[in-house]
């Protein structure tokens, strides 16, 4: 089932019926039918589209680092364990009655220091740093005074 | 589909596109499609964006696409043959013999190395000419065939195709060395550029409506949710993040992009319904161009209980 053209997951592929897929379009059908190279000035990127935008801007910078003979920084060089960050972490907060997209934005900023502040160390020991840290936020006063003393 | 021109036209040309007269019914001043961005999608020798993908180790191929006969591949423009000699070493080769050009996809794999069809040249995986059977010259000893350093590592084929002096060591992905988690590698074609593809990761929008609320629901039901999205920066790596308020819960998603265009996402099956913490990738993959309008998505899906929790992976 994952292997060669083929994961465990659907939409991936653009093996279904042509007209299955024009009923249950998914992301080969949304992204292959940007065209074979999607024209960029042809779109209109608004408030959902920053991370593409950001992406191209930072490939471009990256691009460019690279023409004028730049080398990459050692960080990228180094055969040591690469440090990804990528994770998914649910948290018990209740909804804050005013701001909840502000309690969101504020946990998301503390998870993702939690996350990078375990940089400096490497395997097991990163993991159980990183998951003892942001077990502690579901009691962080910070994220918590909407709730009252329960 | 040639039109390597400096940056300054295709500028130039987004300016003329959007300020073409907008109207209803105006299909008609809009006809024209303009062209792409070639510093960021065209990928050949000698283009910017083919210099940077050039610079990083590389997936090019699943380990168990090898078999006793050449596979013939495409990257960044190149056509290529990765073969695995009978000692158990991996080549990759240019793919058209130094001798007359024929193409070495119907070379003989040998003890050492890679005989071409035609008139015997023999290839080791260094690029090195062991043989030119008959020839009176020294022709061998002043030619080197184009060959890149492969490295295999968990079922999948690594190359680097940059300058040998900026070589940099092969990296050990964080996510790669992770206990009780199972990488199955697995590759897709994708007839367009690799960009499009590759910018999947950094749109979080399109999984509010393309997976869950234009059509169908394709993984969990909350991914309808209008999620609070940010963007964290380091050098070489752009974070999005993906915060939903799921009840009484609060569920961060974060997924990263990094240079060249690797990318991970957490698992497909999560609903962040039930507290946890630091759960990891479910995919780790790289958007590889096979040329400017070709690419492949190559990768590893990662099972195990920390990453798929209710088992609905298979």
């Amino acid at each position: 089932m994952v292997g060669k053209n083929s994961v465990d997951f659907p939409g991936q592929t653009g093996q279904e019926p042509y007209e299955y897929r024009q009923r249950h379009p998914n992301d080969y059908e949304a992204q292959v039918s940007q065209g074979s190279i999607n024209a960029h000035a042809a779109e209109n990127l608004g408030s959902t589209d920053k991370g593409v935008a950001y992406l191209r801007r930072k490939l471009r910078r990256a691009i460019r680092a690279i023409q004028a003979g730049e080398r990459l920084p050692e960080s990228e060089r180094a055969g040591e364990e690469f440090l990804t960050h990528t994770q998914d972490t649910v948290l018990p907060i209740p909804i804050h009655p005013s701001d909840d997209e502000q309690l969101l934005k504020d946990v998301t900023d503390a998870v993702m220091e939690i996350v990078f502040e375990g940089d400096t160390l490497g395997g097991d020991e990163r993991a159980s740093f990183i998951e003892s840290k942001l077990r502690t936020l579901k009691n962080d006063t910070r994220f918590t005074a909407h709730c009252g003393d329960t | 589909m040639s039109n390597d021109l400096p940056q300054s036209a295709y500028l130039k040309e987004t300016r003329s596109y959007k300020n073409n007269i907008q109207v209803a019914f105006g299909g008609y001043h809009k006809a024209k499609r303009p062209i792409e961005d070639n510093e960021l999608t065209h990928v050949g020798p000698g283009t910017p964006c083919g210099e940077y993908f050039r610079r990083f180790w590389i997936p090019v191929a699943l380990g168990s696409e090898l078999s006793d006969v050449p596979l013939r591949i495409r990257i960044l423009g190149e056509d290529l043959v990765v073969f695995r000699n009978k000692q158990g070493t991996l080549g990759l080769l240019h793919l058209h013999c130094s001798h007359r050009n024929a193409s070495l996809e119907f070379g003989v794999i040998e003890e050492q190395g890679l005989r071409c069809c035609y008139h015997g040249w023999l290839y080791d995986v260094d690029g090195t000419i062991l043989e030119t059977p008959a020839q009176d010259s020294k022709l061998s000893e002043k030619i080197c065939h184009g060959a890149y350093p492969v490295v295999e590592y968990l079922g999948l084929i690594f190359a680097y195709m940059g300058p040998p002096d900026e070589q940099p060591d092969f990296p050990k992905w964080d996510t790669t060395m992770l206990p009780d988690v199972e990488m199955v590698p697995y590759s897709i074609h994708y007839p367009c550029n690799w960009l499009q593809i590759c910018e999947n990761t950094m749109d979080p929008w399109h999984t509010v409506f393309l997976h869950a609320r234009v059509t169908d629901i394709h993984f969990g039901d909350t991914w309808g949710i209008a999620p609070v999205t940010q963007f964290y920066e380091k050098p070489h790596k752009i974070y999005a993040t993906l915060t939903y308020r799921i009840e009484d819960k609060i569920w961060v998603r974060s997924q990263e992009t990094i240079s060249p265009s690797f990318s991970q996402v957490g698992a497909w099956w999560e609903t962040g319904r039930e507290e946890k913490y630091f759960k990891r990738a479910s995919i780790t993959k790289w958007t590889i161009p096979h040329d400017n309008e070709n690419c492949m998505i190559i990768a590893w899906r990662s099972f195990g209980p920390g990453v798929d929790p209710e088992g609905q992976g298979d």
